[in-house]
């Protein structure tokens, strides 16, 4: 169960395994929970997303098509959702934009569960990201890790909202064109 | 208001990303059923959407979270099979292979709407290309305060077929109709469905010309509007 490959702790969780439950939860927590705590900004309704979070992944097992998204993607799409809403009713303290462009850049700790899946995956998207002009990434960054609207990137980063827009647009353009063309290189190869 | 190419252009970008709030969304989701073109940015918007999620920041959650977490799924119980809707029983043989193609997009959208599913997005996407981009419309139902309490698609095919799905704690239980109204107000057909502990749903194989409708009322058993929505426009 405990290297059980994410799709089959999916299906488990589909059937009603307490098992595979536990074992989804212990894979995913830190991802989850770190991914709603930057969005929403303070722990205890940073828990209660993440809390909903695995809530919704049980109700909607059965529903889950790995053809589609990896289960990473898949309940990380779930929290920024929850996450969202959650600001939506309720925003709180403003999280320090500054912080959360670092974060994309930064060191994390490592799960040893699927690393080095993840961790080429993830280094591709951080290389593409990393090759955007810094504007562009930050915004960018803001918005999609973050959960910031366009019209509140240009509060805080006190440029129109046109220009917010269009640095978000023009961020995730290059960064299709990126990903794309790498994924290409791995097939030719 | 209909967005167009050019507005769905502008909004394709924090649509993917899951920031547009329930009328722009609405809307957007409604151009994109009669335009494969826009389909065809967002989902390439929405795949970078999702690569850049697996750069969140991790964090160690609270002390105990594991423990409430599996606490909390015990108490929900075994997940729930698909719900079936009824309007399937109503199908006659001929209509089998639309038939086919309407079941997967209810399939897609049952009991996901409200719960806002990140994967509808996706799925909706997914289902439109499959049916051919058929005209499938979706919009936000509010209540006469605006808020927001759910969201109903109207199909057009072979049957057309109306979708809702409809949650407001406040609603007293009992016998409700959503009634679909032409442009001019004026009323096409009505199907009755019971709401029960603030939510309710219906699917309903809609014979009436579905390019008409314009809007839709849901009433209560007493015949008072208590929810409108209003579709967008056909391009
Ligand atoms: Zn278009």
């Amino acid at each position: 169960m405990w290297d059980a490959p994410d799709d089959a702790l999916v299906a488990g969780l589909g059937a009603g395994d307490a098992d595979a439950a536990v074992a989804l939860v212990r894979r995913f927590q830190r991802r989850i929970y770190g991914l709603a705590l930057t969005i929403v900004g303070d722990p205890v309704t940073a828990e209660d997303v993440a809390q909903e979070t695995f809530a919704r992944a049980w109700r909607h097992a059965a529903a889950y098509d790995a053809r589609r998204a990896s289960v990473a993607t898949w309940l990380l799409t779930i929290a920024r959702n929850l996450s969202i809403d959650a600001v939506r009713l309720r925003r709180p303290e403003p999280l320090n934009p500054e912080a959360l462009a670092a974060l994309s850049l930064a060191d994390r700790a490592q799960d040893p569960a699927d690393q080095a899946v993840r961790e080429s995956e993830r280094s591709r998207v951080q290389g593409a990201l990393a090759r955007l002009p810094a504007e562009q990434r930050r915004a960018l960054v803001l918005a999609a890790i973050g959960g910031r609207t366009a019209k509140e990137i240009c509060e805080t980063e006190g440029v129109p909202l046109g220009t917010a827009k269009t640095r978000i647009r023009a961020a995730m353009i290059k960064l299709r064109v990126d990903l794309e063309s790498q994924g290409q290189e791995e097939t030719d190869r | 208001m209909t967005p167009g190419c050019s507005e769905i252009e502008e909004l394709a970008p924090e649509l993917a990303l899951g920031l547009l709030a329930g009328g722009e969304r609405a809307g957007a989701l409604g151009h994109l059923a009669s335009c494969p073109a826009c389909r065809t940015t967002v989902e390439e918007l929405v795949r970078v959407a999702e690569a850049l999620l697996l750069l969140g920041p991790e964090a160690e959650p609270p002390v105990g979270f594991e423990a409430r977490v599996l606490d909390r799924l015990e108490r929900e119980g075994r997940p729930p099979q698909p719900a079936r809707p009824r309007w399937r029983r109503a199908l006659v043989p001929a209509a089998a292979a639309a038939a086919v193609a309407a079941a997967l997009v209810t399939g897609l959208v049952v009991g996901r709407s409200t719960e806002r599913d990140p994967r509808f997005e996706r799925q909706y996407i997914a289902a439109l290309r499959t049916l051919g981009g058929t005209s499938l419309r979706a919009a936000r139902l509010h209540d006469p305060g605006g808020r927001d309490v759910g969201e109903v698609f109207v199909y057009r095919g072979h049957p057309s077929w109306v979708f809702m799905d409809l949650s407001d704690p406040a609603a007293p239980s009992g016998g409700y109709r959503l009634e679909l109204q032409g442009r001019d107000g004026a009323p096409v057909a009505s199907d009755g469905f019971a709401m029960r502990n603030g939510s309710g749903y219906l699917g309903w194989p809609a014979r009436a010309e579905m390019d008409r409708v314009g809007s839709v009322v849901v009433r209560d058993a007493q015949g008072v509007g208590r929810y409108n929505a209003q579709l967008p426009g056909l391009s």
